[in-house]
C-alpha cells in the first residue's frame, strides 16, 4: 500500500506542476475537462524526465510545449464527447489488482534500469554510457526508465518500481481514452483492445510496448483532432506524448516519424496552424532520440541491437510468414487483427477518416522496415517468437481507433462546442 | 510445432517467466512447422468477412461485437485458469520468483556482479540481473544458479552464493 501512496503523491505533485505550467504558459489544458489533471501530470512528468536526461533537452521540450499552446483555437465544432471514464476505471482497476513484483522476462530487464535510476542522479546515464556498460540491452534509450523512477518516488524496491511502471502506463491510458472520447469515438476502441487476450498480459506488466502504442495512438488522435475539427487544445499534451514516446524506445521515434509522414500526406499541410502542429510534433518525437544518440556517440557506446546493417531481402518471406502466424493465434489475439485489417478499406476511402488508417499503415511499414534493415540479432528474436507480437501490441491502440471510425458510417452527429 | 517449454500452456513458473508475455499459450517459432497457408486463409478470410459486415447496418455491427467477444474467450479462459499467472496461482508464482530475487538482493551489496558463466537456469537470468543491479561492479562474486533455482533455496558460503532447486515444491 505504501508504494501506491508514494506514487499517488508523486502524480499529484506532477499534476500541480502541470496546472502551474498551464496557467503560466497558457496551455489551455482546462478545456480538456476532468482529464486535465492527469494530462497535466503527464506533461510535467515528460518535462522532468527529459530534463533529467539532459537539461537542454528539457528546455527544448518546454519551448515546444509552449509553442503548441500558442496554436490558436477560437471556436471549434466537436463531436459529442463520449463518457468513457467508467471503462477506463475498470481497466485501471484490473491493472492495479496484482502483486507488484515483476514476473515476465523483459519486466525484469526494464525494472533493472529503473532500479539503477533510483541509485543516484546520474547513476543510470553513467552506467548506460560506460564503455563496458553493464546496462542491457546496450545503447537503448533510458527515458522510460527515468520516468518510471520518478513515479516510483526514487525507491528501489520492486514494489515501488512496479507501481511506478503501472502509474506511467495508467497515465498513457488516460491520455488515450481522453483523446478517443474527445474525437467522438466510443467504447468500441477500448472493446477491441480488451478483446485481445495478450493485451491484458501486457497491461498487467511493466512491458513498454502497449504504453508506447497508447502514446503513439494518442499523438495520431491529437493530430486528427487538428485535421478534422481544427481543435488544437490537445496539442501541448500531444507534443509531450510524442517526446515521451521518442525517449522511451528506439521504436518511439519511428512511430512519431511515420505518423507525421502520414498526416503530411493528407491535407494537413495546407493550413499554417496545422503545419506548425505537425512540425512541433516531429521535433518533439525526434529530439530525445537525437540527444541520446549524441550522448552515446560522445561516450563511444553503440546500440548494436538496432544499428542498421542493410536490407535483408531473404528475410522478408520468413518474417511475413512468422507475422501472419502470430496474428492468426486466436488464443493471443482473438479476431482483433482480422477486424482491424477489415476496417482499413472503408476508412481509407473516406476523406474525413483517412489519416488514422494511413498512419497505422505507415507505422506498421516503418517497424517492418526497421526489422529488415536492422542487425541479424533482431530477426533472430523475431524468428524465436519474441518480437513480432510486441510490435503488434504497439499497433493495437491505433488500430482500435481505426476500427471505431469504421463502425461509424456517417460522421458523428455534432453539437456546437465552443473551446474557451 | 511450438516451443517445447510452452507446450503446457505456460503452466510452469519457468515458461511464464520466459515466454508469458509473448503469447497466451504457445509461442510460434520459425524453425518448426508454420502453417502459413492456414494463417493467410484465416486472417484474410476473416478480414474480408469483417469488411463485408462493416458495410452492413447496425445489426451486423452487433455481430462483429459478438465475434470479438466469443473469439477472445479461449485466450481469456487460459489466462484465467491454466497459466502459472492465472489469478488463483498468480500470487504463488510471483512469490517463487520473488524468493530468488530477494535472496540475491540481500546478498547484492557485497556481490556487485553476477558471474554469468555459472548461470545454469535460463528463466533465472533476468531475475538475477535485477537483483544484482548496481551502478558499478565492485567485485565479481561467485553466484551459482543451478537449474530449477526458481522456488528453491540459496545458500551463502565462503566463496559466494549458490541457488539450487533444493526444497522446491512441485507445482
Amino acid at each position: 500500500m505504501s508504494a501506491f501512496v508514494a506514487s499517488a503523491l508523486v502524480v499529484a505533485a506532477l499534476a500541480a506542476v502541470g496546472a502551474t505550467l498551464d496557467r503560466a504558459l497558457g496551455l489551455g489544458l482546462a478545456a480538456l475537462g476532468p482529464w486535465r489533471w492527469a494530462l497535466g501530470a503527464l506533461v510535467a512528468l515528460t518535462l522532468v524526465t527529459l530534463g533529467w536526461l539532459h537539461p537542454l533537452l528539457g528546455a527544448v521540450l518546454l519551448g515546444l510545449v509552449a509553442g503548441a499552446g500558442r496554436l490558436a483555437t477560437s471556436e471549434v465544432v466537436l463531436p459529442p464527447v463520449r463518457r468513457l471514464a467508467p471503462f477506463a476505471g475498470l481497466v485501471l482497476l484490473v491493472g492495479a489488482l496484482r502483486p507488484m513484483h515483476p514476473l515476465y522476462w523483459d519486466e525484469h530487464v526494464w525494472l533493472t534500469k529503473t532500479r539503477l535510476a533510483t541509485r543516484g542522479l546520474h547513476a543510470l546515464a553513467d552506467a548506460a554510457l560506460a564503455p563496458s556498460s553493464p546496462v542491457l540491452p546496450r545503447g537503448y534509450p533510458i527515458g522510460w526508465s527515468l520516468a518510471e523512477a520518478v513515479l516510483a518516488a526514487l525507491v528501489p524496491d520492486t514494489a515501488a518500481l512496479s507501481t511506478g511502471a503501472f502509474a506511467l502506463s495508467a497515465l498513457c491510458l488516460v491520455l488515450y481514452v481522453a483523446l478517443v472520447a474527445r474525437g467522438g469515438r466510443g467504447p468500441a476502441a477500448l472493446g477491441v483492445m480488451a478483446a485481445a487476450p495478450l493485451a491484458w498480459v501486457h497491461w498487467r506488466s511493466a512491458y513498454v510496448d502497449l504504453p508506447l502504442g497508447l502514446l503513439s495512438a494518442s499523438v495520431a488522435l491529437g493530430l486528427e483532432q487538428v485535421r478534422r475539427y481544427g481543435d488544437t487544445r490537445t496539442m501541448p499534451v500531444v507534443v509531450a506524448a510524442a517526446a515521451l514516446a521518442g525517449a522511451a524506445k528506439d521504436e518511439g521515434a519511428v512511430h512519431i516519424a511515420a505518423i507525421v509522414l502520414a498526416f503530411a500526406l493528407t491535407d494537413t499541410l495546407r493550413d499554417p496552424a496545422r503545419r506548425r502542429g505537425l512540425a512541433l510534433t516531429a521535433a518533439a518525437g525526434l529530439a530525445p532520440g537525437f540527444t541520446w544518440w549524441l550522448l552515446r556517440h560522445a561516450a563511444g557506446v553503440a546500440n548494436t541491437d538496432h544499428a542498421p546493417t542493410g536490407f535483408a531481402l531473404s528475410a522478408v518471406g520468413p518474417l511475413v510468414r512468422q507475422g501472419l502466424w502470430h496474428l492468426a493465434d486466436v488464443q493471443s489475439w482473438g479476431v482483433v487483427p482480422a477486424l482491424v485489417l477489415a476496417a482499413l478499406p472503408s476508412t481509407l476511402r473516406r476523406r474525413d477518416t483517412r489519416a488514422l488508417p494511413l498512419a497505422w499503415l505507415c507505422v506498421g511499414a516503418a517497424l517492418g522496415a526497421a526489422v529488415l534493415v536492422g542487425p541479424e540479432r533482431v530477426r533472430v528474436f523475431a524468428q524465436q517468437g519474441t518480437l513480432l507480437s510486441r510490435l503488434a501490441l504497439q499497433l493495437l491502440p491505433l488500430g482500435a481507433a481505426v476500427f471505431d471510425d469504421a463502425l461509424r458510417r456517417e460522421p458523428a452527429a455534432r453539437n456546437t462546442l465552443v473551446s474557451t | 510445432m511450438h516451443d517445447p517449454s510452452t507446450l503446457d500452456c505456460m503452466g510452469t513458473v519457468e515458461s511464464v517467466v520466459t515466454h508469458g508475455a509473448n503469447a497466451i499459450c504457445h509461442v510460434p517459432r520459425a524453425d518448426a512447422w508454420h502453417p502459413s497457408a492456414w494463417a493467410v486463409a484465416a486472417l484474410l478470410g476473416g478480414s474480408a468477412l469483417g469488411a463485408l459486415v462493416l458495410a452492413q447496418g447496425p445489426r451486423a455491427r452487433r455481430l462483429l461485437g459478438a465475434a470479438l467477444v466469443l473469439a477472445a474467450l479461449p485466450g481469456l479462459w487460459q489466462l484465467a485458469r491454466h497459466r502459472a499467472d492465472a489469478p488463483p496461482r498468480h500470487a504463488a508464482t510471483v512469490a517463487t520468483v520473488r524468493a530468488l530475487h530477494d535472496a540475491l538482493a540481500r546478498y547484492s551489496p557485497a556481490a556487485g556482479c553476477a558471474d554469468r558463466a555459472q548461470m545454469r537456469c535460463e528463466a533465472c537470468v533476468p531475475v538475477v540481473r535485477l537483483a544484482l543491479a548496481a551502478p558499478r561492479c565492485h567485485s565479481v562474486a561467485s553466484v551459482v544458479i543451478e537449474p530449477g533455482a526458481l522456488g528453491g533455496a540459496c545458500h551463502v558460503g565462503a566463496g559466494g552464493i549458490r541457488c539450487t532447486s533444493a526444497g522446491r515444491a512441485s507445482h
